[in-house]
């Protein structure tokens, strides 16, 4: 673990808040600061935690599950705990290992019930997807395609329990390259349609080398700043007992908070935690790079908004990969799985309202809940981008 | 939720180390593939070793085909991991032969297989009860005589002479009743390649590939729409209300459709698969491929000029898409739908949308 870098995540919390003073406007602001770890230092191990989230339905309290930055004493050692996992970053052609320790982990039961009969859960333990990165079979994290690897003692490791991930690990076979500066995720593979709504997923920025370190992809454009939005959908009853192994509750998702970077928002309230603040000088110029991560259930709109204005912004990558001819939108979708990195440029003092609508898997409109108290609560989520120019 | 050690865990797993390719499906498999494999087949217990390289008997355009509009059943086997998910679902379908023989397949209906230019015909007879109809999304009509649309009455025979000009995948379908026709089974795709002697090419000087295979994906309320239209007519169906609970590919529950020669992609390093994709159901769905990003090459018959690299793609209710994965690596990798629920037949992991990538 001496390798390891956590930027900003020796803090006591991990919630900022600046009070920012303008002429006209006090703005109580406290960016969500979600850890970031730099695997090009060298190998790192991640645990699993659970946390417990207080849910805006008269604080109904949730259950998640989460990836962190850990010692050798498992989740009760971990340096932090957010939602989602800590954000790791890789520099193409690197190498680095990622091994996951199950001590401590919270997991889906060993035995379940079905029809008055046990029988044993065969979605126990943990793995490490790394979504996008095209990993070879046996570092890819999927259960139900490799199981085990010999050890040298002559027996094997489950996949799901204490495996260690390599990547860039074959000279031959070089995964990650320069096609893959951009942004992409990983989550476990285990049981996916429990263990993504619990929680486990983070980010995976795929960062160039040195003075390429601010290119959004290998086509030399450079970003200045950079805000990742990691949407996630909850379903309350996913996250029961009753939800483990297979279950009826399975065939019945009704998503019910809506999360960017684990956070809720609707229309009607911005949370604070959901904005974030740039600054320039008198005549800078800065171009802030968006970098939208789907590991949500529904289909979702991503768009900008200055008061009733729709803001154009350039489409760069798509899934990590650069598109050969960037796109100038006013809005762009992102499927669950998908990622893409858009970029806007900051030249003035304004605020806009950069927005997820979570739509509906049927004819892709918003949707919206009922909470218990009546109240009907949307699925489009707004967030706050204030640039302040000095 | 449990907390155990690291121990307990390696113990739990001895008895759970079958991997996908190795899975022995031992239920009666009732759907067989489309490519005519009779009824008494077993069941395959290993994935397929190879496609073959030459062209499918049923991938060679006929001049002339017969669509029967029939019930029938769909086949949901059991996962490997839990031995739960077994049932069957009533549906209907454009079969290709008249009063099927039980456990015929008849979703997605009889693939029709054209080249450019050439002209043949489809019969459809409508064996159901009520008035059907026959479309062919995204057809221009001047290709189609006479018009697509109209209502075949039970018991009558509609027959339809096509020339199509562009090369794709073409989603077909009975429109009627608001989506509930199709929703049940009344769709099938056609697929039109240009001449041969291009070789084996997209369409006429685009991309070349070495493999095809053809994905056509649905959903179901079972509950809702389904035994409500079978019971009581299509037309009583509330269909302001849907919730899927069903997710099909190629007419197959994910474990089945994980273990299918015809729906594999399957090749050497350096081969690349055409993947035609329809998507024939309700919901959209967001395939997720491993192993290596795949380059769009068309969309909703628009041939595109920009390849765009994507691992996932939504492919919408009434869409198609056609894209081109090179195999880069060798190993096993799933394709699996990311909206994590579709996964899921009836609750049952892996029953959903699925499919595998073999590399050699």
């Amino acid at each position: 673990m001496k390798n390891m870098i956590i930027n900003n995540s020796l803090l006591p919390s991990l919630i900022l808040t600046v009070l920012v003073m303008t002429l006209n406007v006090s703005i109580s602001y406290a960016e969500k600061i979600v850890p970031e770890i730099d695997l090009t230092a060298g190998a790192i191990t991640l645990s699993v935690t659970s946390i417990t989230k207080n849910m805006s339905d008269n604080g109904e309290a949730l259950e998640f599950w989460v990836f962190c930055a850990s010692g050798t004493g498992g989740g009760r050692m971990c340096n932090s705990t957010t939602l989602p996992s800590p954000t790791l970053t890789l520099t193409p052609n690197s190498a680095s290992d990622i091994t996951l320790n199950m001590m401590m982990a919270p997991q889906e039961d060993g035995r379940m019930m079905m029809g008055g009969s046990t029988y044993s859960n065969p979605y126990i333990g943990h793995t490490i997807h790394l979504h996008g990165l095209d990993m070879e079979t046996q570092y890819d994290g999927v259960p139900e395609t490799f199981q085990a690897e010999p050890i040298n003692n002559g027996s094997s490791v489950d996949l799901r329990n204490g495996f260690t991930y390599r990547i860039n690990s074959d000279p031959d076979n070089i995964r990650v390259d320069d096609r893959y500066i951009g942004s992409h995720m990983y989550h476990c593979h285990v049981h996916t349609v429990k263990h993504l709504e619990m929680g486990m997923y983070g980010g995976f920025v795929v960062k160039g080398e040195g003075d390429k370190a601010n290119w959004i992809n290998n086509s030399g454009t450079r970003f200045d700043e950079e805000w990742i939005m990691m949407l996630s959908t909850v379903d309350p009853a996913y996250h029961t007992s009753a939800a483990q192994g297979d279950s009826d509750i399975f065939a019945d998702y009704n998503p019910k908070y809506f999360l960017i970077n684990g956070e809720e928002g609707n229309t009607e309230t911005i949370n604070p935690q959901l904005s974030k603040i740039v600054t320039l000088t008198q005549g800078q110029t800065k171009n802030l790079v968006i970098r939208l991560m789907g590991i949500h259930s529904t289909n979702a709109i991503f768009s900008i908004t200055s008061g009733a204005d729709r803001i154009p912004f350039t489409l760069y990558n798509i899934d990590g990969f650069a598109l050969s001819t960037p796109r100038t939108e006013t809005s762009v979708e992102l499927s669950p799985g998908q990622t893409k990195d858009i970029m806007v440029t900051l030249d003035r003092s304004i605020t806009y309202n950069p927005q997820i609508a979570f739509t509906d898997l049927r004819n892709n409109e918003p949707m919206s809940v009922q909470y218990s108290d009546g109240t009907v609560v949307s699925s489009i989520v707004k967030t706050e981008l204030i640039v302040l120019q000095n | 939720m449990c907390h155990v050690d690291a121990l307990y865990i390696q113990g739990m797993f001895v008895m759970n180390k079958l991997l996908i390719h190795s899975f022995i499906i031992t239920l009666v498999v009732t759907m067989l593939s489309a490519c005519g494999s009779g009824g008494d087949s077993p069941p395959e217990s290993l994935p397929p070793e190879s496609l073959p390289s030459e062209p499918l008997p049923s991938d060679i355009p006929q001049s002339s085909y017969s669509l029967f509009m029939q019930q029938g059943l769909v086949t949901i086997t059991n996962s490997p991991d839990t031995n739960f998910g077994a049932t069957t679902l009533s549906v209907w379908g454009f079969a290709s032969s008249e009063n099927p023989l039980a456990g015929t397949k008849v979703i997605p209906g009889t693939t029709i297989n054209a080249e450019i230019g050439n002209s043949f015909t489809v019969s459809v007879k409508n064996n159901l009860s009520a008035t059907h109809n026959f479309n062919i999304a995204k057809l221009p009509a001047d290709e189609i005589q006479p018009a697509m649309g109209m209502p075949i009455a039970m018991g009558e025979t509609v027959t339809y002479t096509i020339t199509p000009t562009t090369p794709g995948i073409y989603l077909y379908d009975d429109s009627l009743n608001n989506g509930v026709n199709r929703s049940l089974g009344l769709f099938g795709v056609m697929i039109v390649r240009p001449e041969p002697i291009h070789g084996n090419v997209v369409w006429e000087g685009g991309p070349g590939y070495d493999k095809e295979v053809t994905w056509v994906i649905t959903d179901m309320d079972y509950p809702n729409w389904n035994q409500i239209a079978l019971s009581n007519g299509a037309d009583q169906v509330d269909t302001t209300r849907y919730k899927a609970n069903y997710f099909l590919m190629n007419g197959m529950n994910g474990f089945q459709a994980m273990q299918d020669d015809q729906t594999t992609i399957h090749g050497q390093v350096g081969e690349t698969i055409l993947v035609r994709i329809a998507n024939a159901g309700q919901y959209s769905q967001s395939l997720h491929f491993h192993g290596n990003h795949f380059q769009v090459i068309s969309r909703n018959g628009i041939q595109l000029s920009d390849f765009e690299n994507q691992d996932t793609i939504n492919v919408k209710p009434n869409e198609t898409a056609m894209v081109l994965y090179t195999i880069d690596q060798t190993g096993h990798y799933p394709m699996h739908v990311h909206t994590a629920q579709l996964e899921t037949g009836g609750g049952v992991y892996l029953n959903g949308t699925a499919a595998m990538i073999i590399g050699e």
